[in-house]
């Protein structure tokens, strides 16, 4: 526990990359690459979820869902509710996902993001402004590749800070 | 890592009260509007976040005007400068129309149609959402944009605005699956709605009887029904007319004017309705044919009672008069 003194919060990094995460989202892309892109709110969420669950859970993932909506004008609670879904599903389902080889995380990041615009594609049918269109996919799929970039970025950047996780004090 | 985990009960609740807290708020957001307020205040205070996403644009183009060169800009300049020649001279030709237009118009007993107000704007963002087809624009409640004001380009129209924020407003494009704009087809007037279907270059046209005369090439504008867009804007060519045997109504498509993926500059477009300038020439009481008729009807009934009773006063005089006469001449 002496290593943990002098280690920083991982809030440090997490907030200017939420920023960062939420601007890309929102920046305006070439027509023909709009539809492919990437969850990086999600993805970002996924990583601190997986690197330091005790600080940034669900209800943190939730909170920056809502930041989503308000930037895109989408139904208030729809992303908010997808991210967290996403975030639960990763620390429930998969309790061992940091120990798991990159492409089975790859994989279970394709499934876990593609039911997560399934449930904002049902929340905007229920809303009523929807229409079926059939790359309702690929942003999965990109985001699922994209995932041990993201990955190896997010642990060089903590090394880089001195960013620990927040371990239970023990005896 | 076995020790950091979190037990799988906590993780439960957190997630009902997640998940029950955004049902809440997408009830009050979509059923109730309870939230307008507070996403007005907010998403105000978020707008330089949305400036500065669209800085990678605006900054590339900025970079592409510096290094234009003088031959470039001096032969933009020519070309600028003959377009707005030519404009003059046929802007010389609409005021005496317009004139003419608005003298008929009080003739034939219609409304008269005022040019109105309009303001540049720009296109700051897009909402990236896959389901939504709006734009962000950098005008709102302090430049008196209002709710569900038109908005046009100089090619055709654009949408309408849906949500008004203190410097900024979300504009409905025409390819959004919710927008639908009254239509009239300019070769044969005949009405129609043009419905978005969440493709940015493609309308569906609405429940069109299959015999109805739609052909390719077809100009759309606005009808100027349902009070929401000025009529006569050009919307979209009819692109394809299917027939299909098994349905009752034919299948129309049509391509939007104006290229929403491209679209830079739009035109926010004052539209009253009810035309309240009280200085203006007011038309007559616009009145249905039918009308009129029974009105007239009405009239000469008056008139031939009047008449007639007026005649038989006349002649009852006469006889009161005769009936005088002829006592007095007894």
């Amino acid at each position: 526990m002496a290593a943990n003194v002098d280690t920083r919060s991982s809030y440090l990094l997490f907030i200017p990359l939420l920023l960062i995460a939420l601007i890309v989202d929102i920046v305006r892309l070439p027509e023909f690459i709009a539809p492919f892109r990437p969850d990086f709110p999600a993805l970002l969420l996924i990583f601190f979820a997986v690197y330091d669950p005790r600080r940034i859970g669900i209800v943190l993932a939730w909170c920056c869902g809502l930041l989503v909506d308000l930037l895109m004008g989408a139904p208030l609670g729809q992303n908010a509710l997808c991210i967290a879904l996403q975030i639960y599903l990763i620390m429930t389902q998969f309790k061992r996902f940091g120990l798991f080889a990159k492409w089975q995380q790859m994989i279970v990041i394709l499934i876990i993001n593609m039911l997560g615009h399934v449930l904002g594609y049902w929340i905007s049918h229920i809303a009523g402004n929807v229409n079926y269109n059939d790359n309702l996919f690929y942003p999965s799929i990109i985001t699922a590749l994209l995932w041990p970039a993201v990955f190896y970025a997010g642990i060089f950047m903590c090394k880089a800070m001195n960013i620990a996780p927040d371990l239970p004090k023990e005896n | 890592m076995g020790k950091q985990e979190i037990p799988g009960f906590v993780l439960n609740l957190r997630f009902i009260v997640c998940f029950v807290l955004s049902v809440v708020l997408l009830f009050a957001d979509l059923r109730l509007k309870a939230l307008s307020d507070v996403r007005y205040y907010i998403e105000s205070a978020l707008y330089p976040v949305m400036v500065f996403a669209d800085s990678p644009r605006s900054l590339s183009n900025a970079v592409s005007t510096q290094f234009k060169s003088r031959a470039q800009l001096i032969a933009e300049n020519e070309q600028l400068a003959s377009e707005i020649f030519e404009q003059r001279a046929d802007l010389l030709r609409l005021h005496s129309l317009e004139q003419e237009n608005a003298a008929m118009r009080k003739l034939l007993n219609s409304p008269l149609h005022e040019t109105s107000r309009r303001m540049f704007a720009e296109v700051v963002a897009v909402d990236s959402d896959p389901y939504l087809q709006r734009v962000v624009v950098n005008r709102g409640a302090s430049s008196n944009v209002y709710h569900s004001m038109p908005v046009i380009t100089d090619e055709g129209l654009v949408g309408q605005v849906i949500q008004v924020d203190y410097s900024f407003s979300r504009v409905l494009l025409l390819s959004d699956p919710s927008s639908s704009v009254p239509v009239v087809n300019v070769r044969n007037q005949i009405r129609a709605l043009a419905e978005g279907n969440g493709t940015h270059d493609e309308l569906d046209i609405a429940n069109v009887a299959r015999s109805a005369d739609f052909q390719e090439g077809d100009l759309l504008v606005t009808s100027g029904l349902g009070g929401v867009y000025p009529e006569g804007y050009p919307v979209a060519v009819v692109t394809s007319v299917g027939l299909a045997e098994n349905q009752s109504f034919a299948e129309v498509k049509a391509k939007p004017l104006v290229d929403f993926a491209k679209m830079r500059y739009v035109l926010m477009y004052w539209y009253d309705t009810k035309g309240s300038r009280g200085d203006e020439i007011q038309p007559k009481q616009p009145t249905d044919g039918k009308v009129i008729l029974r009105e007239e009807r009405i009239k000469r009934l008056i008139d031939s009672m009047s008449a007639s009773q007026q005649n038989k006063r006349n002649t009852a005089a006469a006889q009161d008069k005769a009936a005088a006469g002829a006592g007095q001449g007894d």
